[in-house]
Order: structure tokens, then sequence, then C-alpha cells
């Protein structure tokens, strides 16, 4: 029947309604709004019931996101790593995975060259431990490093819930919780990457949950959960932990004036030092695994040896101390570039000011509305501190030559606290009950609209409206080919080799990972040398089947090796 | 700067902004002044008369005059001429084989073009005149129907739908004449029920007649909605004495379209044959289910959804009854569009006020101002029209039907025109791809009188005739199937 067809066509034409693009979208945000209405007037008392049991709540924000996601598999599997950030950090989780630190050198490590990775003195990682603890866990206990990222993602809703309750009340609290899964649940790039950015923005929740618990009341637990909180920042974040650490110190300076107060902070900091403490001796383990020294980390060694990652912009450029692959070349061109070489004050905040997109990725488009009526707060010092530490954040990070949401993510659940306050202030002035909560349900038609695009799974559709979806990011279809490529080796029998040879045409995909343990692994990348080096290699791995690999051919490629004439790059 | 937001998100941001700004202002601003405002009809009428004219003559920068184009709406300027020469119609021309049909159009919709055209010297204004008049209408009707602020908002509404962006303000083939006869005769009813004014009866009648002058065929639907609105009447035993008085008026104000109509002998165009099977009945009517969403924006399906829980009450079964015997009734004619059951306009409005009424308040002003974006968002893309976002947004913008940059080649032709000294013959060489809704010869109701003269190029000997015909005209040559389109000298070269 005709009228059956009413999805067949986004354009109006061809569908028997006439309906276009903008009419779908139209018609569901209203369908969407109504029934959150409606279900709002139904769910109010069993809402304001359950804000007030605060296990229940975290377990129920937890799972709600994990569900969430998990009904996304058939159209949005388990997203495959797809750069150079999410091969170190797999082989991080898959080094702790063996209940190691560090990997010892490979002795054919020239094959295995790649970004973010070092090979010696120790094969490892130049990340920071905290994401890979993650990823080691999903590893052990799910045999999948994606489960600790999809558990920890699912961690910061319960937890922002819980930063929360010691901010405002629990009905906005639970609101702020559903706000964060909507933000940063399913659709997240944080969710569907294994570069991480949960672990950070965990820590951040329990450190400013802490925070307000512990001037009120000053109990053991809180301070344990600081000191937890600041370790998982500094195992997480290195440098932007720095930022955490003194927003602490911010926010007890009202205290700190007051001499009588500091017995009392006092008794609160040795807890949580002593919390702290774990995080910090595994850091400084992690640091003598990876480069041999306690107080080097793997990322200074990493600058020292291959430039990358950029130094500080208040540092000159980094130089490379080995020979780099044409690959890491590349990197190291693209990060010095990026470092520009000289900062001045003008760099300095042309650059901040080039990031202010950045921090959208952290509210909903109609959150934003809310956010003016968070500033009356400010004359409050306790409200006015949010903004000191945003700032101090903003402009700490700022020194470095890149940025990334997930550096700051830590302040992922004060920017939900600042919506949440906005949005509690404008419920209090007259007609602003019903505002605030036009918001809340217009940011929850919103997720659900886009989320029921990928729960459709329809291609026709996503490939109408995908370049309007802005701040998602999560993974569909097979951009980079690599789904094919490794279902390829999955099928073919046996171990393999797969040599990746570049085009010069070569851009910043990266193709070369390897598992903790490369000799035992059942699939071994490794740079093509040319036929002679390569036959070391083959050698090396004599009943392993090798493949060429050509990641820039059109589609790539992936053919037996040594290839036959016509898989050289046509320049 | 870098923003971080796309165009959606920008969309979403507009949208909180508006209901943010709605909900705060709405107690303490808006809903008194609204109240106050809905309850003096006069003034509420003037408003909205003057709100969707004054919105579309802000556009006009952009977008311009709407130019006619297809074979009807020339058909309607014609006759709309030929009214403002006091004329009916007009002698036939010595040489007919090289103009246009004479019109076979109803006199009703070029009434409405006369009087403007008369009036402002322009035939747009008339289209204006009945935009000025359908939306302050519309809002009379509901009056008869619901409360003032519910009538107030379906008159809003109006403005929306069938405002500056709707298709109806924008074209010569205008469904907004009968729009507004529809409300006189569906706004008069409830009124009749409950007292029988002269006044009323009156208006009704007018309101047939209107109706009648512009679309005879459907007028049979009309007649017998009105007959079946007095159905509980007709059952519990009227009065005859009691309905004797609204009857004459409705009857007197009848009676002058009704003789206009057959004075005019224009309307005798018969109904189109071609009902076919029960089957392609059924599948043309399952087709014609998209032209309904002319009527309705998308936020409002959900309450004409809700306006089905209002059925258990007759008056409001007899709208739902009424809508269903144009459907059907309308069916039989193969070619539709949506100006066909332009009488029945009110009534969609009323069924989606019904439903906004019965959905409540808070999800009733949801609807309401997702309505009021959706307007003010594409308004806005139409007066920033030359922005990147407006042309980026402008192939998602599906129904409204305002002129953009409207018939450029048209606007073109009539500049060259223009600037030819003299009087003018365009011969016009169509193509076999030629597509027949692109219509280039049209004429005024005084052939001979006007500066220019369209006419069919027959070939070489017969245009000959038509030159000798006119031997002080520049003759000229225009091929508009030509990529480019070609205005050239008669007999110039090739």
């Amino acid at each position: 029947m005709y009228l059956f067809h009413v999805f067949r066509s986004f354009l109006p034409l061809l569908n028997p309604i006439g309906f276009g693009a903008s009419d779908f979208v139209e018609f569901s945000l209203i369908l969407l709004l109504l029934a959150l209405l409606v279900a709002q007037r139904r769910v109010t008392l069993a809402f304001e019931k359950l804000a007030r049991r605060t296990a229940w709540c975290m377990l129920f924000l937890f799972a709600l996101t994990i569900a969430l996601r998990l009904a996304l598999l058939p159209g949005h599997p388990v997203p495959t790593a797809m750069g150079a950030d999410d091969f170190s950090y797999l082989l991080l989780g898959d080094t702790l995975a063996h209940f190691r630190l560090a990997n010892a050198t490979h002795p054919m490590h020239r094959f295995f060259e790649t970004n973010f990775v070092l090979q010696q003195p120790a094969y490892s990682s130049v990340y920071p431990i905290g994401q890979g603890i993650v990823l080691a866990f999903g590893q052990i206990v799910f045999g999948l490093p994606w489960a600790g990222v999809l558990i920890s993602t699912a961690m910061i809703s319960a937890l922002c819930y819980w930063m929360l309750r010691g901010w405002t009340s629990p009905g906005w609290a639970l609101a702020g919780g559903l706000l964060a899964v909507c933000r940063f649940g399913p659709l997240n790039s944080w969710m569907n990457c294994y570069w991480g950015g949960a672990v950070f923005a965990i820590a951040g929740c329990l450190v400013y949950g802490a925070l307000p618990r512990l001037r009120q009341r000053a109990l053991r637990r809180d301070a344990v959960l600081l000191g937890l909180g600041l370790g998982i920042g500094m195992l997480s974040r290195p440098y932007e932990s720095l930022f955490l650490d003194a927003s602490v110190v911010l926010f007890f300076l009202p205290e700190l004036r007051r001499r009588k107060e500091w017995t009392r902070l006092a008794r609160m900091a040795v807890p949580a030092f002593l919390a702290l403490l774990p995080a910090a001796g595994l850091q400084l383990a992690h640091d003598r695994a990876v480069t041999g020294s306690w107080t080097t980390i793997p990322y200074e060694l990493s600058r020292y040896q291959y430039g990358v990652p950029a130094a500080f912009t208040f540092q000159p450029n980094a130089v490379p101390h080995v020979v780099l692959t044409p690959a890491q070349q590349l990197y190291y061109e693209g990060q010095a570039a990026a470092h520009g070489g000289h900062e001045t004050l003008a760099t300095y905040f042309e650059r901040l000011r080039s990031r202010a997109g950045f921090y959208t990725f952290f509210f909903s488009a109609p959150l934003l509305v809310a956010l003016p009526f968070f500033v009356p707060l400010l004359r409050r010092y306790r409200y006015a501190w949010l903004v000191l530490t945003c700032l101090l954040f903003a402009l700490g990070t700022n020194f470095y030559p890149y940025f990334f949401p997930h550096y700051i993510a830590a302040l992922a659940c004060l920017f939900v606290l600042m919506s949440i306050l906005g949005l509690e202030r404008l419920s209090e002035v007259k007609g602003g009950q019903v505002a605030a909560r036009w918001l809340v349900m217009l940011c929850g038609a919103q997720f659900l609209f886009w989320y029921a695009i990928h729960a459709q799974n329809d291609e026709r559709i996503m490939r109408a409206v995908a370049r309007y979806e802005t701040g998602d990011g999560i993974n569909y279809g097979d951009p980079q080919g690599r789904i094919a490529i490794n279902r390829l080796l999955a099928e073919a029998p046996g171990r393999q080799l797969v040599f990746v040879r570049y085009y010069s045409t070569h851009g910043y995909q990266e193709w070369i990972h390897n598992a903790a343990g490369i000799d035992n692994a059942r699939v071994v990348w490794a740079l093509d040398l040319g036929p002679e080096e390569n036959r070391k290699l083959q050698d090396y791995y004599p009943d392993r089947k090798a493949w060429l690999m050509l990641p820039d051919a059109l589609p790539p490629r992936l053919v037996p090796y040594p290839a036959a004439q016509g898989f050289e790059e046509v320049r | 700067m870098n923003t971080g937001l796309g165009f959606a998100d920008f969309v979403m941001l507009g949208l909180a902004a508006l209901l943010v700004a709605a909900a705060l202002v709405w107690k303490p601003w808006i809903e008194p002044y609204a109240s106050a405002l809905a309850r003096r009809t006069a003034l509420s009428m003037l408003i909205l008369a003057a709100l969707p004219v004054a919105l579309r003559l802000v556009l006009l920068a952009h977008h311009p005059v709407p130019t006619a184009g297809t074979p009807e709406e020339f058909s309607n300027l014609l006759a709309a001429d030929t009214l403002r020469h006091f004329r009916l119609a007009n002698p036939p021309h010595a040489l007919p084989q090289f103009f246009e049909p004479a019109n076979t159009y109803p006199i009703g919709q070029g009434l409405a073009i006369a009087v403007g055209w008369a009036i402002f010297g322009l035939p747009w204004a008339g289209v204006l005149l009945s935009l000025a008049a359908f939306c302050p209408l519309c809002y009379w009707m509901l009056r008869g129907w619901t409360t003032p602020g519910w009538a107030l908002v379906g008159g809003l509404l109006a403005v929306i739908e069938f405002g500056p962006l709707s298709l109806w303000a924008n074209s010569y083939s205008s469904g907004l004449a009968v729009a507004a006869a529809g409300c006189l005769v569906f706004g008069a009813l409830p009124r009749l029920r409950e007292g029988a004014r002269a006044r009323d009866a009156a208006l009704l009648g007018a309101g047939l007649g209107i109706h009648l002058l512009v679309r005879p065929h459907e007028s049979i639907f009309l007649f017998a909605a009105v007959a079946l609105f007095w159905a509980p009447e007709i059952r519990g035993g009227v009065r005859l004495r009691s309905i004797a008085r609204p009857a004459a008026a409705a009857g007197l104000a009848l009676l002058p379209a009704l003789l206009l109509a057959v004075a005019q002998n224009g309307t005798a165009a018969s109904l189109p044959a071609g009902a076919g099977s029960i089957g392609e009945y059924l599948l043309r009517l399952e087709y014609r289910v998209r032209f309904y969403r002319f009527f309705f924006l998308p936020p409002l399906y959900l309450a004409a959804l809700v306006f089905l829980a209002r059925l258990q009450k007759w008056r409001f079964a007899w709208v739902a009854v009424t809508l269903a015997l144009f459907a059907l009734g309308t069916n039989f004619n193969p070619g539709f569009e949506p100006y066909y059951i332009a009488g029945l306009t009110c009534l969609f409005i009323l069924v989606a006020v019904a439903g906004l009424e019965r959905l409540g308040r808070e999800a009733a002003m949801l609807i309401v101002l997702f309505c009021c974006a959706h307007f003010l968002f594409w308004y806005g893309m139409h007066l920033a029209d030359e922005t990147a976002a407006s042309r980026t947004v402008r192939q998602y913008e599906t129904w409204d039907g305002i002129n953009h940059q409207n018939p450029a080649l048209r606007i073109a032709v009539a500049r060259k025109l223009a600037g030819v000294p003299g009087q003018l013959l365009v011969f016009v060489r169509y193509t076999r791809q030629h597509i027949a809704a692109d219509e280039w010869v049209h004429n005024a109701a005084d052939i001979d009188a006007a500066r220019v003269v369209w006419a069919r190029d027959l070939g070489p000997a017969e245009d000959e005739k038509l030159l000798r015909y006119y031997p002080g005209r520049v003759p000229l040559l225009f091929e508009p199937d030509q990529r480019p389109p070609r205005l050239s000298a008669y007999g110039a070269p090739q």
C-alpha cells in the first residue's frame, strides 16, 4: 500500500505524504516533546522518589547508558580502532592485561615503529596508564577492551549524579545525570573510541563531588574519594590533573584564609593523601618500567626520541633523536607545525579564542540557553569557583598546542552542574518552571531523535542527516576500510604477517599496530622495509602467511606477499 | 569564530531560546494582552488582516510581485482584466488562432483580482486583499466555534500557514478567496444555530455565493454540508416561521452570485469525467493524502489526531463528515489541487484548534510555539535570502510556495520588452518538448489596445496574416525552449 511507504524517502515528492526531511525533524521533535511531557506528568512522583535513593539512581543511570549503547550494536558494532592514539591505548591496555607495566623490546622492533609507541628501552605506549587500566579491565573480565570503555563511560552519568547531589537537590541531580546520559552516553565519541575521556571525567566527578560534601561535614569517606579522584586524574591526564589539584586548593581558599579551619583541613588532607598514594606509586612504577627512570614519564621520553607529542608552547619545539619512519616524520612535522615554534601573547590568546568551539562539546545546544541564568549566582564564591576552575583549565591547557575535549574531561560534571544551576535558577523565576522543564525535555528530545535515527540503521536516512549531527561521535560503517581488512585477516587460516606499505600521499591514518606480546599475536603488522629487509622478518616468522597491505590505495587493498606487479604506487 | 555548533545545533538553540522566552513572557506580558485583544473582534480582525500583508510586503526586496506562469494564472488574470473593463466576456478576436483560448474558469478568482487591480493598479493586490480577508475571517469563523483566545490562536495559525510564505499568497490561482468564503459559511452556521439573526444568514448566503463563483463544482458539497449541519434541527422538527427570515436573508445574499454565475456562462465547464473503477477511485484517494498536509504544519498533525477524541459531539462529527464529503466528492475529479477544497481551510484550522484545546494548555502551547518557530525560521531564511545559510536550507523547505527568485526568465524578458520602444508583437515558438504548464502566450482583455501582444508562432505563412493585422507593431520572436531562451527580431537569421 502506498501509504505504508512513509519513510521511503526524505524527498517530499517521493513519499506519500509529501514529507521532507525538515518535516520529519519537526514532527519527530514535537512528538518526542509531547511524549516526554506526558511521561513527565506520569512519572514525576516516581522520579522524585528515585532521585532521593542515591545507589538506585546511580545503578539506573549506569545501566541505562550501557543498555542504550548495547541496543545500538546491530548498526553500530564494537568500535574498530582507527588511528595511532587508539592503537597506542590498546597496546597499553593489552600490556596491563598481561600484568606488565611495559614489554621487552622486540628484536625486530624497527618493523614495528609506529606513532605514540616506544620501542626502547621498553616496548610500550607513550600514554598515561589510566585509560589503559580501563581497557585492561574490559579485556580481562569480558575479553573485550571496549567493555572497559563502555563501563567507564556509563560511570560518568552515575557519578555525575552523585557529584550533583553534593551541589543541588536530588531531583535536579537526577536530571543532571540524565542529561549526562544524553550528552556523554551512547552517541558520544568517548563511548566509541579507545582514546578515552571517561576516566578523567570520572576523576572530575569524584573530586568535585567530594568537595562540597567535605565542606559540609568533613567525612573521611569523602576525603578518600577526593584522594582517589585526584589519583585517577593523575593517572589519566598528568598535566591537566595539575589544574584539578589547583582547583581543589582554590575551593578551600576561604577556609585557608581562616587559621582556625586549618586543623579541620589537615584532618581531611590525611585520608585524601593516603588514597592518592597508590596512584602515585603506580605512576612512578610505570615510569620506571617504561623509561627506566622513576621521574621520566613515557611522554617525555617519546618527545626526546621521536619529537612527539609536541612540547608545550613555552618550550622550544622538540627535536627527534632517532631516525623516523616516513609516517612518524609526517606526525612530527604536523605536531611541530601546530606548535609553531615561537609563542607570543597574541598567539596564546588567538589559540585560546580558537578553542571556544570545543567547549560546546559539553553542552546540548538547548542547555546553552540555560547558562545565562547561572551568571547571577556568581556573586557567591562557591559558584564563582566553578568559573575560576574552568578558566584555570582553559588557560592551563592552552599552553599545549593541541586540544581535544577529553583533555578537560574532568570538567564535564562541572559543565553539567552549571547547566543544572542555570536551569534551577530559571525555574525560580515566574514562568521559569515551565521553561526549565521544556529545556530539559528539548535536550531529551534531541537525544532521542538522534538515537532513533541511529537505531533505525537505515543507510539512506543516515546519509541524508549525518552531516547535521554535530557533537555526537558514534562509529558507523567502515569509513577507512579497516573492518573489511580485519575481516579478511580473521577469515584467513593460521597466523598472519602483514607488511604495510604507505604511499607518498599517506596521511595520518596509522595501520601499524601490534599486541603487547607481538610474537604471540595472531596478526603481526609490520612496516614494509623493502624485499631484503622484509625477508628477515619472514624468516623470523617462518610459519606466518605474509600479506601486503596498501592502506592508501582506493579502496585499501590487502594482497598476498610478495605481491604481483601492479601494486606499486603510481606517481 | 569556531563555535563548535553545527546547523542543527543552531536550530535547536533558536528553538530553545524561543521556548524559554515564550514561557517567561507568556504570563506577565502576552497572556493578559492577548486575552484582551482576542475579545475585541474588530481590532483582532484588523490586526490579522494587516499582519500577513505587512509580512509579505517586507519580503518584497527578495521576493518581488509574483509573475504569472501557468495557463490557469493567465486565465484568471484575463478574467480580472475583463471584469475591470466592466465586461463579463470579450468579443472574439479576428485572428483567434494566434491567442490563448478564452477564459474557461469561473469568474470568482478573477473578481478577487479585479478588485485589487482596480483599487491599487496591480493584479497581485487582489490576491493580497483575499489574504487580508481570509485570516481575520478565519478568526471570526472560529469565534463561532470556540473561545476568543483559541480563535485568535487559529487566526495566527492562518497567518502562519496561509500567509506570506504560502503558495496561495504568491500565485494568481490562489485559494484565498474561496477560503474566505468558507469562513463566512462555516462561521455563520454555529451563530445561526445560537440565534437566527438575519446578518449571519446574509453572511452565509454571501459565503455560499462567493464559493459558487470560484469553485462551482465543489459548491455542491458545500451546500450539502450546510444542509447536513441542520440535520438535528430537521429531525427535531423545525418551525418554518422561525427560519423564514434568515433563509430569505441568505437567499438574497446568494442571489447576486447566482445571477453573475449564470450571466458569465463560463461556469458551463462540465464536471470532469473519468472516475474509473472503484479501485482507481480508492487509489486516487489514497494518493491525495499528501495534498491534505498543505493544510497542516507538521506539529499540528498531533492536534489533528487528538481532534478525533472530540468526535462524540455532533458539531465536531459534522466537521469530519464535511471534510470526508469534500474528499470523496472531489475525488471524482481526476485532477486535484489544494485550492479545490480551499473552502474547507478554516475547518482544517478548526480541527487543529479543537485538538489543541483538548490537548491541554502546556502541550498546546508547545505545538503552537513549534508552529511559530517553523514560520519564523523560514520567514527569517527568506528575509536573509542571499545568505549561505538560506541557500543551504532552501532545499528542505517543503510546501511553502513563495516565489524564490521567481521566474527570473519571465522578469528578464519583461524587462527586455519594456526596453523596446513602440508597440510590440511577440511570436512565441515552442519546441515539441515544451511543457504545457509553462505558458507564454497571454494577453490583456483588449488585445488590440495592449502594448505587447503575445501570439503563437504558426509558421511564416500564417504569421504573415497577423503581421498584416498589426502593421505598426515591432515583430519579435521568443523561443522559451531554447537553451538559453532567445528573444530576437522576427525574421532575423537564426
